[in-house]
């Protein structure tokens, strides 16, 4: 991913949770994921925690911790010696492959509020990280701002098209493990089907 | 034999102390259970038997009175009050269960500790500020009862409510399995479209914990979920038609749990599993209604979807055992030939 420039004008930024567009922040709450059958607290817990596939001890620490900064944290603790070795190549695909899940476990209030943000770029505000975000420059944000474009990618690839993606397919990566339990396909559709069996039971 | 059925007998001797069936718990009805067992087995399943009992799998009456109280204290801390009286004018018990089961007996049990201690009854507490709803019940086992209240008490307009005025609801209970808790939360979740019930808002108690989720993080797996040691078990797996889901739970995956802390060994849990198993699928086959049988697991109840031997709970309680347990626990039909150690109320065959 390159360098790009938003005009300060015309952007949807969000830099805290408690902003209008908070919730699409990983560190927001309210959004919660299931893998595996295995309740994650936000988006940010569960890519931290796809960072130490062969360590499952790691990957509990930062999963049982309730604050998803708290939770980054942790694995800042572990991510020198125990981060997967092909993370730096994968780590949009990871991102993507959380977002995506966020998305459809979330879809009528994440979704909602991506289509809130109209045709206006996202960009998440940082001053300290220029990968995922972008900072300040005059009148003008400037950065990789990964995390903004991956969500514009879903508002116009699923919200506007009114794609609801059920079930999000695993990465093709090595070792992509939960508890050192394989992650597979992830259906939103089988946990709505296994409450209709329990409702007629 | 006989020294291990007084052990025994002296941990669960209040079994249904206050049922009005008249039943008696005491060691001559432990002997008569066990000696239905084959004769090389019966020594061993009372050894492991009592091992497990005394991993506190059994709650007394006495037990009972003093984990709600702890529970309810253990609230009122979490939630901020500095004194139990403050907490209880803002909390209010839910009965939302018909008559004769748990949650109505539970509340008069908790009641008498209530005008004992504060001079109130239960309907008095949180009349003029709700904040705090409290749900009683002994188990969530596979969480269909709790998921059932919770469906009807949060779809009359209670979510609105709880959402906006930040109302806490609580499920107190003395036992709960943990994949029932993920599935329940989530299922509300999915429900209702909301995450309240993955927030702190809900929360679910309990004093003792099943861990049996086999995709969770090291299960201790404290219940009864044999790993594959007989090609007969498929065979009855196979009968199982029409249910199609979790057939990958039905097993204990062979490298689980990571430390054997529950059973007294590793070879001793494999044989205790083994055994109630195999009896349990004996007496299942006795069941000579299809429609009945395919209701009823051998290792205890479950959703009939689930391609499982059932929910496999080992936890007791005074007031009755959950039909979700191994049912060489408490199936009773004469014609069977099986009569359980803990007899059933308030269940059907």
């Amino acid at each position: 991913m390159n360098i790009r420039t938003y005009s300060i004008d015309d952007v949807v930024v969000f830099r805290k949770t408690t902003e209008k567009f908070g919730g699409l922040s990983n560190m927001a709450s309210g959004f919660s994921i299931n893998v595996n059958g295995i309740i994650i607290k936000s988006a940010e817990h569960l890519y931290q925690a796809m960072r130490f596939p062969l360590n499952p001890d790691i990957q509990n620490e930062i999963l049982s911790e309730h604050s998803p900064m708290t939770a980054k944290m942790i694995s800042r603790k572990y991510r020198d010696k125990y981060t997967r070795p092909d993370f730096e190549q994968n780590k949009f695909k990871i991102m993507k492959w959380v977002l995506d899940i966020k998305l459809s476990q979330n879809w009528n209030t994440f979704g909602k509020l991506l289509l809130e943000t109209g045709n206006s770029p996202i960009v998440e505000y940082s001053n300290r990280d220029q990968i995922w975000g972008a900072k300040k420059d005059g009148d003008n944000y400037v950065g990789m701002n990964a995390l903004g474009r991956l969500l514009m990618e879903l508002r116009e690839e699923n919200v506007k098209k009114d794609i609801h993606n059920f079930c999000i397919q695993p990465l093709d990566i090595p070792a992509f493990l939960l508890y050192n339990n394989f992650i597979e396909t992830i259906c939103d559709e089988v946990y709505h089907a296994d409450l209709e069996a329990c409702s007629t039971n | 034999m006989r020294n291990l059925i007084t052990s025994i007998n002296q941990i669960i001797s209040d079994y249904h102390c206050d049922a009005a069936s008249g039943f008696t718990m005491g060691e001559d009805h432990i002997e008569d259970w066990i000696n239905q067992f084959d004769e090389h087995d019966r020594m061993f399943i009372l050894e492991e038997f009592l091992h497990i009992l005394k991993n506190g799998m059994y709650v007394s009456k006495k037990d009972a009175n003093l984990i709600l109280i702890q529970q309810i204290e253990r609230l009122s801390k979490v939630y901020g009050y500095t004194n139990i009286q403050s907490f209880l004018k803002e909390a209010v018990f839910l009965n939302l269960q018909p008559n004769g089961k748990s949650q109505g007996d539970l509340l008069n049990l908790f009641e008498q500790y209530l005008i004992k201690n504060y001079g109130v009854t239960v309907s008095e507490c949180g009349v003029f500020n709700p904040r705090h709803y409290i749900y009683i019940d002994d188990i969530m086992a596979s969480g269909k009862t709790i998921l059932k209240d919770c469906k009807e008490w949060f779809n009359s307009k209670n979510l609105e409510k709880c959402n906006n005025k930040e109302i806490t609801f609580n499920i107190v209970l003395f036992c709960k399995h943990l994949w029932a808790e993920s599935r329940v939360r989530w299922s509300l979740k999915c429900s209702f479209d909301d995450n309240y019930f993955t927030s702190s808002k809900f929360r679910i108690l309990s004093r003792y914990e099943i861990s049996d989720d086999l995709n969770s993080h090291s299960p201790l797996l404290n219940l009864t979920i044999p790993k594959k040691l007989s090609s007969i078990w498929d065979v009855y797996l196979g009968s199982l038609t029409e249910a199609d889901a979790y057939h990958d739970r039905a097993y204990r995956y062979s490298h689980l749990p990571k430390t054997e802390n529950f059973y007294s060994s590793p070879s001793n849990r494999d044989r205790f599993e083994q055994i109630l198993l195999d009896k349990g699928i004996e007496i299942i086959y006795k069941i000579e209604d299809e429609e009945k049988r395919k209701n009823h697991r051998p290792l205890g109840k479950t959703y009939s979807h689930y391609k499982t031997f059932g929910t496999g709970s080992l936890f007791f309680t005074w007031r009755n055992i959950s039909n979700t347990c191994p049912i060489v626990f408490w199936w009773d039909v004469p014609k069977h030939n099986w009569k359980g150690l803990f007899p059933l109320i308030n269940r059907g065959n």
